[in-house]
C-alpha cells in the first residue's frame, strides 16, 4: 500500500506544479493585455503594443491547468449526495469511492487516446494554432500526457480504496 | 424506443446513480454517455467522451472560475478578512445583536470579492465565531448567521454560480452579473433585519457589544476599502469597456495578489492559495465536464422539448409552472450541492423557460437565490456542514435552529423577487 501512495502523492505533486504554474501564467497573460490595451487607450494609440493570441494563450493554459488540477486532486474532488448513505460505514465508503473511481480511469484513458490520436492528426497535416502558429501536435501530446495521469492516479486511489478501504475518495465534498 | 422514452430512462437513472452514492460527475457522464449511445451509436458517444471534456478545460469563458476562486482564496490569507469583520463590528458596536449584524455585513462585502459561498462561510466562521462566543453570543444565533451569511457569495457579483448558469444559458455574463447586484443587497439587507427581529423575540441570544465612538466607526471604515477597491476596479473595468467579465476575474486576483504581498504573504503563501484554487477548481470542473455531457444527450433525447410542448399545453397560467420549476429546485436543494443541481438541472429547464416566454436573465436570478436556499436547509446544508466542520462543538440542530429565521427572510425576499421581476432587471 505504502509504494501505491508514495507514487500517488509524487505524481500529484507534479500535475500540481504543472497546474499552479498554468494557471499563474493565465493569469500573467491576461493582466498583460489588459495593461497594454489600457496603454493603447490612455496614450491615444501611441504606444500600440498587444499581447497576440492571448484567447488562444488563456485557453491552451487553462486547458493545462484543469486537466492537472484534476488529475492531482480526483480522489478529493468528487461531490456525492450524501442523503440516503449516512448509515454506511466508513470502510464501505471508502470501497464504494474507491470503486466509482474506475469511472474516472476510463474518462482519462478515452480522453488521452483521443487527445493523443488528435495530436497525431495535428503533426501529420502541420496545423498550428491561429495567431500564434504554435504547432498543434505538442499541445494535444501534452494534454494527452496529463489526461493519462488523471487516468494513472484514479486507477492507483481506486485500487487503494477497494482493496485496502483508504485513501479511494472517501473523503468528499458533503 | 423513441429517443425521449430513453431521455426519461437517462433522468431516472442519474437519480438512481445519485442516490446509490455515484460521484455527480461520473453519474452525469454515465448517463450522458450511455444515454447518447442510445440514441445516436456507441461510435458517436465514444467521439463525445474524447472531444468534450476538452471543449470545456478550454472553453475562454470557463477561465473566469478559477480566476474569482483564487481571488477569495487570497483574500482569505491576506488578513483582509479579519480587518473586514473588525470594520464592521466597530461600525455596529453598541447595537443589540451588533456582532451578528457586522457578520452579515462582512460576509455581504467579503462574498462580494470571493464569488462562493463555501468560501465566504468557512473564512467569515473562522474569523467571527470565536469573538461572538467570547461575547456571550448564544451558538445557535451565532452559527446561523454565519451559515446565512455565507450565502450571500452565492448572488453578490462577482459570484460563481451566475457565471455558471450564464456559460450554461448562453447568457451574458454581465448581465447576470448586474441582475444580482440588487437581490444581493436586498440578502444582506433582511438578513440584518432578521437579526434585529431575532433579537427582539428573544433578547437573551447576545449582549450588546461594547459602544463605539463616530469617530471611531469612520476610523473603521478603512478596514473595508481593500474590498471596495477590488471590487470597484472589476466593476469599473467591466462597464466602462476596459475588460470583459472574464478577464476581470483575473484582474481582480491579480489586485488581492497584490495587495496579499503588500500585507507581507510571502511565496509560499501564494503557493498555498494557488494550490487550494486549484483543488476546488478540480471540484467545480468535474461536474461542468459531466454536465455538458448530460447536457448533449437530454439535447438528442429532445425530453426538454417534449416537456416543454406538455407544459405549454397544460392549461395553467406560466407563473404556475414556474413556481412548480422553483419548488422542485427548492426540494432537489435539500438533498444536494448548489452547483451540481446547477449544472445537471439547468440544461433540462432552460428550454422549457424559454419556451414558455420567462426571461432568462430573472430566471436565473430565481434559480440561483433557491439554490442558495438549499445551502443551509437541512438534511444536506452545504454552508451548515462548513460550520459544523470548522466548529465540531456545536450541534447541527442549534445551526439548523438558528438558520430557520434567515430562511424565512429568504423566502420573503423570493417572494418579492417573483412579484417584481423589475427588482432583478432594472440594473440591465
Amino acid at each position: 500500500m505504502q509504494p501505491l501512495l508514495f507514487a500517488s502523492r509524487q505524481l500529484a505533486r507534479l500535475c500540481l506544479l504543472v497546474a499552479g504554474l498554468a494557471l499563474l501564467a493565465l493569469m500573467s497573460v491576461t493582466i498583460v493585455d489588459v495593461l497594454l490595451r489600457m496603454a493603447f487607450r490612455l496614450s491615444g494609440g501611441a504606444l500600440n503594443w498587444s499581447v497576440i493570441g492571448s484567447v488562444e494563450l488563456v485557453r491552451y493554459l487553462l486547458m493545462f491547468s484543469l486537466l492537472a488540477a484534476m488529475a492531482a486532486s480526483v480522489e478529493r474532488s468528487q461531490v456525492v449526495v450524501e442523503a440516503f448513505s449516512h448509515g454506511l460505514s466508513p470502510v464501505l465508503k471508502e470501497r464504494l469511492g474507491g470503486l466509482f473511481l474506475f469511472g474516472f480511469v476510463v474518462l482519462g484513458t478515452v480522453m488521452a487516446i483521443g487527445l493523443w490520436q488528435e495530436a497525431g492528426i495535428a503533426s501529420q497535416r502541420g496545423q498550428v494554432t491561429q495567431d500564434l502558429r504554435i504547432p498543434m501536435g505538442p499541445i494535444y501530446q501534452f494534454g494527452a500526457v496529463l489526461c493519462a495521469l488523471l487516468a494513472l492516479r484514479s486507477l492507483l486511489h481506486a485500487v487503494l480504496g477497494v482493496f485496502f478501504a483508504t485513501e479511494g475518495g472517501g473523503v468528499h465534498h458533503e | 424506443m423513441s429517443s425521449e422514452m430513453i431521455g426519461g430512462i437517462g433522468l431516472i437513472g442519474l437519480l438512481v446513480l445519485l442516490i446509490l452514492r455515484v460521484p455527480v460527475a461520473l453519474a452525469m457522464l454515465i448517463v450522458g454517455v450511455v444515454g447518447f449511445a442510445q440514441v445516436i451509436s456507441w461510435g458517436a458517444a465514444l467521439s463525445m467522451v474524447k472531444s468534450v471534456p476538452v471543449d470545456v478545460l478550454s472553453s475562454y469563458s470557463f477561465s473566469a472560475i478559477p480566476m474569482f476562486i483564487l481571488m477569495g482564496v487570497l483574500a482569505a490569507h491576506s488578513g483582509m478578512a479579519g480587518m473586514l469583520f473588525n470594520s464592521t463590528r466597530t461600525i455596529c458596536g453598541g447595537w443589540k445583536g451588533g456582532m451578528a449584524i457586522a457578520t452579515v455585513g462582512s460576509c455581504g462585502v467579503f462574498s462580494a470579492i470571493s464569488g462562493s459561498s463555501l468560501a465566504t462561510a468557512s473564512t467569515m466562521t473562522r474569523v467571527a465565531l470565536p469573538e461572538m462566543e467570547k461575547h456571550g453570543y448564544k451558538r445557535s444565533l451565532a452559527t446561523g448567521t454565519l451559515a446565512a451569511g455565507g450565502t450571500l457569495g452565492i448572488m453578490i457579483p462577482p459570484s460563481i454560480a451566475l457565471l455558471i448558469y450564464a456559460v450554461i444559458t448562453e447568457q451574458s455574463v454581465g448581465d447576470m452579473f448586474a441582475a444580482g447586484i440588487i437581490p444581493g443587497l436586498m440578502g444582506l439587507l433582511f438578513y440584518a433585519l432578521t437579526v434585529s427581529v431575532v433579537m427582539r423575540i428573544w433578547p437573551d441570544m447576545a449582549v450588546p457589544g461594547e459602544p463605539t465612538s463616530l469617530s471611531e466607526k469612520l476610523r473603521s471604515i478603512s478596514g473595508l476599502l481593500p474590498f471596495f477597491a477590488v471590487f470597484v476596479i472589476i466593476i469599473a473595468g467591466i462597464y466602462q469597456g476596459m475588460f470583459t467579465p472574464t478577464e476581470g476575474a483575473s484582474v481582480g486576483a491579480f489586485a488581492t495578489m497584490l495587495y496579499a504581498f503588500y500585507k507581507g504573504m510571502r511565496l509560499a503563501g501564494l503557493w498555498q492559495s494557488v494550490r487550494e484554487t486549484l483543488a476546488l477548481s478540480a471540484v467545480v470542473f468535474f461536474m461542468l465536464v459531466g454536465a455538458e455531457t448530460l447536457g448533449y444527450f437530454i439535447s438528442v433525447s429532445r425530453i426538454s422539448f417534449t416537456i416543454s410542448t406538455f407544459l405549454g399545453g397544460l392549461d395553467v397560467p406560466t407563473i404556475v409552472i414556474l413556481l412548480l420549476i422553483l419548488l422542485l429546485y427548492f426540494v432537489l436543494g435539500m438533498f444536494m450541492d448548489s452547483i451540481a443541481m446547477l449544472v445537471i438541472t439547468v440544461p433540462v429547464v432552460f428550454p422549457i423557460i424559454t419556451m414558455l416566454g420567462i426571461d432568462p436573465v430573472w430566471f436565473g436570478i430565481l434559480t440561483v437565490l433557491t439554490v442558495e436556499l438549499g445551502l443551509v436547509t437541512p438534511p444536506v446544508g452545504m454552508n451548515v456542514f462548513v460550520i459544523k466542520a470548522m466548529a465540531p462543538h456545536v450541534g447541527l440542530g442549534e445551526i439548523y435552529r438558528g438558520v430557520a429565521p434567515f430562511i424565512v427572510a429568504d423566502l420573503l425576499r423570493l417572494a418579492l423577487l417573483i412579484a417584481f421581476p423589475v427588482l432583478s432587471l432594472w440594473m440591465l
